[in-house]
């Protein structure tokens, strides 16, 4: 059994809390965009040239795509998915926990699949917190109708995806370090410098040739909700997911774990 | 049944280095082996590789060189199936906060897949109410979450107890507590490998000791022939001593620091440093004196401990 289930309710019990008040300030976070949309789509603009979704509110599907790729969103998501990875393994070890849950008969590839796939819910649940949201404020706002609900479960699983990639990363810097501080250093670093350089290639022409490199320029959630998205963009998000879950299940199993200091 | 079989833990030429080039010997070509149903007591002070071995054996730390079994498995191969048949209690034991003492050892329990079949008579031994588990593992002082340690590492009535400093944190009563629950478990045939460094606790409860420094094994005996080993100390109150008794007293091979004082009760006191061997010698000759009282006290695990560590630093 590649999972320990004692131990993935265990991981979700410890980040409950978290869980249920991130997913909560992310469905509310996600039905303002809607309510935005109605309240000033008369006033909106479209700018020629931009990305898609940064500057652009004159649809619905391109407002709830700003929503998307907000820095408030990546926080939320990067809190709800790669958070609680980064901490399970480095973090466990640092408190000095991990010493009894080696010493149960799970192997090291167990522990490190467990966290990986408690992350990836994360990931899932948040990314369902985003639609949900998105679907209560089109109500609330009255524009249900202009919601395109058919490219609403593409949204929620590419975001699922984007958001594993990460959450990935981070289980993999967890497995790697003793203590928390570096492995959060690592994702969050990751994280942003993508954020980074593809904000700052929208708006500044030198910059905009290096945007592919970031991962966040291959999620269109524009073109998510119209339909046409570049379906390369999955391949590039799961292979790059694979790669760091390759480098956890062969790292954690070969490291020393000495006593803690 | 062969050798091999019968030994819960063994370890050939066990060597672990760490650091760059492997600069830092923690365990240098360790052969130790530990039969069924032993009460094992592991003596070292800090640092001297008593962590590393237990953690190697867990799995923990991979061999640089060497082997290791533990109930005739591989530390390497079968670290998982290992980990199925033992108990540990590591130092500085660290549980989850968020979690009721109950709640806690249910988690590990099910993590271990083994039936709880001692919970109530350990927990009942160490004082560990229904209601004190109900609250949450934050509200423990460091004692209570050390016996919380203790039940979870031998509720599942493992075939090895491996157990770090277990007395840490632990009030008189409740190590004596712990020192009967552990007899009693090695006399139903359970073995107990018992680090510590509290040299009078692994006396009274050990059947054997192993003794480590900078790595390496300096002694590995019973606790009996460790301390028949050490000298006793001899104080004999007599009524005179001529001085020629004297100069054959001082003469018989094994006796030392020989000292008389007249004492306050009347008489002679005669106190000496004598080898085990030779107190049968040192009896006969003071019986030949008027004795009026006799005192010869055994050597301690401590003294013998303490001597293979003066041995080594001088």
């Amino acid at each position: 059994m590649p999972f320990n289930f004692t131990l993935l309710t265990r991981l979700i019990r410890g980040h409950r809390v978290r869980l249920i008040l991130g997913l909560a300030v992310v469905v509310i976070w996600s039905l303002l965009f809607p309510v935005i949309y109605e309240a000033f789509k008369g006033q909106a603009v479209n700018v020629p040239g931009k990305p898609s979704g940064l500057t652009n509110f004159s649809t619905l599907a391109s407002t709830v795509a700003i929503g998307f790729i907000h820095p408030i969103s990546i926080a939320l998501f990067g809190m709800l998915s790669a958070g609680l990875a980064v901490g399970a393994i480095s973090g466990e070890r640092q408190r000095g926990t991990l010493e009894l849950l080696l010493a149960k008969p799970i192997g090291r590839r167990t522990i490190f699949l467990t966290v990986l796939l408690e992350g990836w819910i994360g990931s899932a649940l948040v990314s369902a917190a985003y639609v949900l949201g998105t679907i209560a404020g089109a109500q609330i706002a009255g524009v249900s109708s202009e919601l395109p609900v058919e490219y609403l479960p593409a949204l929620w699983a590419f975001s699922t995806l984007f958001w594993g990639l990460f959450t990935t990363i981070a289980a993999a810097a967890s497995s790697s370090f003793d203590r928390t501080a570096p492995a959060m250093a690592i994702t969050v670093s990751f994280i942003m410098a993508n954020y980074i350089v593809e904000v700052i290639g929208s708006f500044w022409d030198v910059a905009e040739p290096y945007q592919y490199l970031s991962l966040f320029h291959h999620i269109v959630p524009a073109d998510l909700l119209t339909g046409t998205n570049d379906l390369s963009a999955a391949a590039i998000f799961g292979a790059i997911a694979v790669a760091a879950a390759l480098w956890g299940l062969i790292v954690f199993p070969r490291r020393d774990l000495a006593a803690p200091n | 049944m062969s050798k091999t079989s019968s030994a819960a833990i063994e370890t050939r030429k066990l060597t672990k280095r760490y650091g760059r080039r492997g600069a830092i010997r923690a365990l240098e070509s360790l052969d130790l082996r530990i039969e069924g149903g032993e009460l094992f007591g592991f003596l070292g002070p800090n640092g001297a590789g008593k962590s590393t071995m237990i953690r190697t054996l867990l799995g923990f730390l991979h061999p640089t060189s060497g082997s290791a079994s533990v109930l005739g498995l591989d530390v390497v191969r079968d670290s998982v199936k290992i980990r199925r048949r033992i108990g540990y209690l590591p130092s500085g034991f660290a549980v989850y906060d968020y979690m009721s003492g109950r709640e806690y050892l249910d988690h590990m329990r099910s993590l271990g897949g083994r039936p709880a079949l001692l919970r109530r008579r350990v927990a009942d031994a160490l004082e560990l109410s229904e209601a004190v588990l109900r609250r949450p593992v934050r509200d423990y002082s460091r004692g209570m979450r050390q016996k919380i340690g203790i039940l979870q590492a031998m509720e599942c009535d493992p075939e090895l107890l491996i157990l770090d400093e277990p007395s840490e944190g632990l009030d008189p009563l409740m190590q004596r507590s712990l020192h009967e629950l552990l007899l009693e478990r090695s006399a139903a045939g359970r073995t107990i490998f018992f680090s510590s460094h509290l040299i009078s606790e692994v006396e009274r409860i050990c059947n054997r000791v192993a003794i480590v420094r900078s790595g390496h094994l300096v002694a590995l005996e019973t606790i009996e022939s460790l301390v028949r080993l050490r000298r006793r100390r001899v104080e004999a109150l007599v009524r005179d001593i001529p001085e020629k008794r004297m100069e054959r007293i001082a003469a018989i091979k094994g006796v030392s620091d020989l000292v008389t004082s007249k004492d306050a009760r009347g008489g002679h006191l005669l106190t000496c440093q004598v080898e085990s061997a030779a107190v049968p010698e040192l009896i006969d000759r003071l019986r030949k004196l008027e004795i009026l009282d006799l005192l010869v006290e055994a050597g301690t695990l401590e003294e013998a401990f303490m001597s293979y560590y003066g041995e080594a630093t001088a």
